[in-house]
């Protein structure tokens, strides 16, 4: 119950940076000599998108064959999962041969992007700890993601990118801890959620700040104290009271580590909220529309950051933005049919918005998910599996390609471990390795970052890991 | 500042010594006098004199009473303030004297221990009567007089506040029921309302059952976030007094229940899950069998009865089932539709929410299944006619499997003990607790009564050094913070209705609204910086961000003025509102304001820190502001309410 006063507000989230090694990265980086064409400067602008699909999207719906015969292929293993092959909408991807792809049929937006080279797929990423063979999966031997097919396991290990540990920080926290201090300013993290607290943008220097998607008429963004202004001076009004007693709340220290670490939310709040909701109050260009529904209301609100990273002094930037309700254990087909229109138009839209800010080789948008889905069926619905389709867009993407490997979709085909759950063709260390690397993330520190990168890539390699982001 | 102390309880007692401004370091001088006697009954950090530092405004002198055998009186320290020629003593009596009381230890717990206890067990301590002069809340009176063990014993005979009965009545009424009735019905229960609808049969309140009700809604999870289960609130709210009937029974009973309820069949999508049909390559949904072991009984890994994981030769942990498991599991749950009593078979049942799941053996999947820990089930005969009596045999073994797997008992155990207690227990305490779970003391397995009194008596939960721990607690979750204040002042709508849905938007919950079968929060979050870097964990933080950091104090900015709902009501009198007539009243007397707030809202818990900086901000809204007295109420709900001491509980 002890308490002192504190030296000044904030301290508590003004930690130094944690490692040796990350402040080598941090001078590695500023010595712009050493760094490979493709990689940013440092006061170049990029920023990452991630979209979770939480419960696990059934992703072999969203890319599917459509000839003739890979169709059958993958009618004969879906069967009532499997969409008609005159309803997918046809793709021309430049890398692929042999066979022909579809994207879903609510999914215009997504092959507009696609065909117009913005867009391209990864197909069958999933997590991995080390590659491993089907024999090593009924054999027990080889070293598996913890929680195979669970949820919570696999969304955490999808922010992590360690399968083979529990941990509370991410890829993209760990990506704040190396590149945080290229930011001019650190009232707002660099790591912003539409989506509250995640594990993926937490570090150990680095947590999410999370602010609100509009809904019609209100606009969103950060949540301001009401009551509460350090400019009032009013004799009369009891809003200055107010404010000098809230302030001395935040300055008193707390010994109770909960009560400390409660009064360190609301202290960074604040100090943060002024900031973003002045940056972000620019309107966006005329002509940018989005559509109605959630996920497009949590882009827009991220393409408002994007314009305003220079106010908020940011020249690197993670988002985080969510739409759940995938685990389609049932009525897989309908409801895919009235989520994937809501999340083709709502990335459409963005891409758009970013090409009226002139921001759309800056901003790559990349989604996630917590796994694949059966290919069988349970009767109506997909259960749990492993591997699974995934699709990033962005100006600054090598488009129109299918990177990985499409795998075969027959039952007990050399990558089915049972009901048509793949083991990933792609780890998403590789995947993600790709995306920070583009980021600005130093090769050499890619370790740090992605504590299992070297098992699927070599850092001596002259080729990217999987090639989207060259 | 805090003028109650306890022989057996820790917490000091505090006098504030001010002047009228700050200025050079200042000595005071005062005599102690009264019954008590220094060092006999208590000790004090000053006894002649105490020194105003440089630049401040005022110094604490503190008291701790000193326990002892003898039976005694309430005894009393007179503090009172000696002149001096460089200062003037206040004229007003009550300005330069008071006094402090100490209770004999009697055997019973004191007023701010009683508090403690019902903001773990319960939802808090209650507004007083205005017919007392006290300032100790009736259920905290309730809680002294009979001591702990006694009144969760009384808890234990109430009947159950079931909320069911207020969306039937809503129907009976010819009005159509909706999602948030449930929330409705659920708060009039919780405020202790007496009445399940206008007009039923008046009950006592349960708050005991109510509390424990809702941890288990937070493990066993349903949500309405699910369109197909926010159609059924009526079934819905009948799956939440399973729960609350299921509170006081026992774990295996609740588990068959929770199994076998359309609203998780229809959740977790064994509801009409069918044997593997080869024809059209289909197989059972395993979705229930997986989230059955891994959030219900036995969780992803082999524990110890502390709770701990068992490691193996390698020191790895122990998976408690792999993929294969998962598809003998959902062989079991299948062939169960709906309980409509008038199904002549598996397809022709139509929707029916408030009966348990019926089985038909026409679509289980007969063949022999391997579970876990050895035990294997044969296959069966259908039975002819269709009784469904091959697949109950089936979902009773499997019940019976994973309650009496040893990581049932920890896995809940531990849960149970963070809603109700503690975040990080000790792996003592969740032996202890797992322990009275695998035997009640008469060779009762899953006897939820004795998991619930070893929770709540335990040591660990009851010692008083834990109120000096810098880690122990928990955060409070946001919607019961929000139930601990309307019972704090007694919330009303002049119309008896509470209309408090939509509060998930600004609290991040909302009972039975969770985003996920994995509930607002996981168990083993634990958010970065110092918490984590102490390897604890705080499930709560998992829905404080940037935005609920603020959302929730403005929220409590507006309730003294605007009342609990989120946006205000169109009809004013279904606004509920606190009752502050109280408080109103001591506008004028702003340290007795602040004894009585932190009393019921803090359970007597703030530091001379808060109460001098709330103080001196309620003290700076005067005449010459609108509306001044009732400001000074409002803003000293909101620094109290919005204070990290009130939203920590240890």
């Amino acid at each position: 119950m002890k308490v002192s006063r504190r030296r000044f507000l904030g301290q508590a989230s003004c930690a130094a940076v944690s490692s040796i090694p990350v402040l080598n990265t941090l001078l590695n980086l500023k010595a712009a000599g050493h760094l490979a064409a493709a990689t940013p400067g440092p006061s170049d602008y990029r920023a990452l998108v991630c979209l979770f699909f939480s419960g696990g999207v059934d992703s072999f719906n969203i890319l599917a064959p459509r000839g003739t015969s890979e169709w059958q292929q993958y009618k004969g293993i879906r069967g009532d999962l499997a969409i008609p092959s005159a309803s997918l909408l046809p793709i021309t991807p430049t890398n692929v041969s042999g066979m022909e792809l579809g994207v879903h049929p609510g999914m215009a937006g997504l092959q507009g992007l696609f065909e117009a080279g913005n867009a391209a797929f990864v197909a069958n990423v999933g997590t991995l700890v080390e590659p491993v063979t089907k024999a090593q999966y009924f054999q027990g031997t080889g070293k598996f993601p913890l929680g195979l097919f669970s949820h919570s396991d696999q969304i955490e290990q999808w922010q992590t990118g360690t399968p083979d540990v529990r941990s509370p920080r991410g890829w993209a926290g760990r990506v704040g801890d190396v590149l945080k201090q290229l930011n001019t300013d650190p009232t707002v993290s660099m790591n912003i959620s539409l989506a509250g607290a995640n594990i993926w943008q937490s570090g150990e220097t680095v947590y999410e700040y999370a602010v609100s998607a509009g809904s019609g008429d209100w606009p969103g963004g950060a949540e301001e104290l009401q009551g509460y202004d350090p400019t009032e001076t009013s004799p009369w009004s009891t809003i200055v009271p107010r404010t000098k007693a809230v302030d001395g709340q935040l300055a008193l220290e707390y010994q109770h580590l909960l009560t400390e670490a409660f009064a360190s939310k609301k202290r960074d709040a604040m100090a943060a909220y002024q900031l973003f909701n002045s940056a972000t109050s620019t309107p966006l260009p005329p002509g940018v529309t989005f559509p109605g529904n959630y996920l497009a209301e949590q882009l827009k609100m991220v393409a408002k950051a994007v314009a305003g990273h220079a106010a908020l002094g940011h020249v690197r930037q993670t988002f985080f933005v969510h739409v759940g309700g995938w685990d389609h254990h049932d009525e897989v087909i309908a409801n895919m049919g009235e989520m994937l229109p809501m999340v083709s138009g709502a990335v459409a839209a963005f891409y758009a918005a970013l090409a009226a800010l002139g921001m759309e080789d800056s901003v790559t948008l990349f989604t996630a998910s917590d796994f694949g889905r059966t290919l069988t069926s349970n009767g109506a619905g997909s259960d749990h599996a492993w591997g699974g389709n995934h699709f990033v867009v962005g100006g600054a993407v090598d488009g129109r390609k299918v990177y990985g490997q499409f795998p075969e979709l027959y039952e007990d085909n050399p990558l089915d471990v049972g009901r048509g759950r793949l083991i990933p063709s792609t780890s998403v260390d590789a995947y993600f390795a790709e995306l920070a690397l583009w980021l600005g993330v130093p090769k050499s520190s890619l370790p740090l970052v992605l504590p299992n990168i070297e098992r699927f890539y070599s850092l001596s390699s002259s080729s990217n890991p999987v090639g989207f982001l060259p | 500042m805090d003028g109650e102390m306890q022989e057996d309880w820790p917490d000091l007692g505090m006098v504030a010594v001010r002047r009228d401004a700050a200025g050079p370091p200042l000595s005071v001088k005062f005599t102690l006098t009264g019954t008590a006697l220094v060092t006999q009954d208590y000790t004090t950090s000053n006894t002649t004199d105490i020194l105003i530092p440089d630049g401040e405004k005022e110094a604490w002198v503190t008291f701790g009473a000193v326990t002892d055998a003898l039976k005694e009186p309430t005894e009393k320290i007179i503090v009172t303030l000696l002149p001096d020629a460089a200062y003037t003593v206040a004229s007003l009596i009550q300005e330069k004297s008071v006094t402090l009381t100490i209770a004999d230890d009697v055997g019973l717990p004191g007023a701010k221990e009683a508090a403690r206890f019902l903001t773990q067990a319960a939802f808090g301590p209650n507004a007083d009567s205005t017919a007392d002069t006290d300032i100790i809340p009736q259920n905290v009176q309730t809680v002294m007089s009979m001591g702990f063990s006694k009144w969760i014993d009384d808890q234990f005979k109430k009947p159950v506040g079931t909320i069911q009965p207020y969306l039937d009545y809503m129907r009976r009424s010819k009005r159509e029921v909706y999602s948030h009735h449930k929330v409705e019905s659920w708060w009039r229960r919780v405020m202790g309302v007496g009445t399940a609808y206008p007009g039923a049969p008046v009950l006592p309140a349960d708050p005991l059952r109510q509390r424990i009700g809702f941890a288990l809604s937070e493990i066993f999870v349903i949500s309405d976030g699910l369109d197909e289960l926010s159609v059924y609130p009526t079934g819905m709210a009948n799956y939440y007094d399973m729960l609350l009937k299921g509170s006081f029974g026992n774990f295996r009973t609740l588990l068959f229940n929770v199994s076998m309820h359309p609203c998780m069949g229809v959740y977790l999508s064994h509801m009409m899950n069918r044997k593997a049909d080869p024809d059209y390559g289909t197989f059972p949904d395993e979705n229930y069998a997986r989230e059955v072991m891994q959030l219900f009984t036995i969780g992803l890994w082999e524990l110890n009865p502390d709770g701990t994981r068992r490691l193996d030769g390698n020191n790895q942990p122990i998976p408690t089932y792999d993929n294969g498991d998962i598809t003998e599991f959902a062989k079991v749950f299948t062939g169960l539709s709906f309980g409509d009593p008038k199904a002549q078979d598996f397809w022709s049942a139509r929707s029916y929410f408030t009966a348990p799941m019926k089985p038909w053996d026409e679509e289980h999947d007969l063949g022999a299944k391997t579970l876990l820990n050895g035990v294997t089930l044969p296959a069966r005969v259908a039975s002819d006619p269709d009784k469904g009596t091959a697949t109950m045999a089936d979902v009773n073994a499997a019940i019976d499997c994973l309650f009496n797997h040893p990581n049932t008992g920890p896995f809940i155990c531990k849960q149970l003990i963070q809603r109700l207690i503690t975040s990080n227990p000790s792996p003592a305490y969740v032996q202890r607790v797992s322990s009275a779970f695998a035997n009640n003391g008469s060779g009762v397995r899953g006897d939820m009564k004795a998991v619930i009194r070893a929770i709540l008596l335990d040591d660990e939960a009851r010692n008083p050094a834990m109120l000096f721990s810098t880690s122990f607690g928990r955060l409070k979750e946001p919607y019961l913070r929000t139930v601990n204040l309307a019972r704090a002042f007694n919330a009303r709508s002049s119309s008896g209705q509470f209309r408090l849905s939509g509060l998930q938007e600004l609290l991040f919950q909302q009972p039975l609204s969770a985003p996920s079968v994995f509930n607002f929060f996981r168990p083993g979050y634990s958010p970065a910086g110092p918490v984590s870097d102490a390897g604890m964990v705080a499930p709560e933080f998992q829905i404080l961000n940037a935005i609920s950091a603020i959302s929730i104090p403005n929220y409590f900015y507006r309730m003294p003025r605007d009342g609990f709902s989120r946006w205000g009501q169109g009809n004013s009198a279904n606004e509920v509102r606190a009752n502050l007539a109280v408080e109103f009243s001591l506008y004028n007397d702003i340290p007795a304001l602040l004894r009585r707030l932190d009393m019921v809202m803090t359970g007597g818990t703030l530091p001379p820190e808060q109460h001098q900086l709330i103080r001196e901000a309620v003290e700076a809204i005067d005449d010459d502001m609108w509306d001044w007295k009732k400001e000074r109420i409002y803003l000293a709900f909101y620094l109290i309410a919005a204070s990290p001491e009130a939203a920590v509980h240890h």
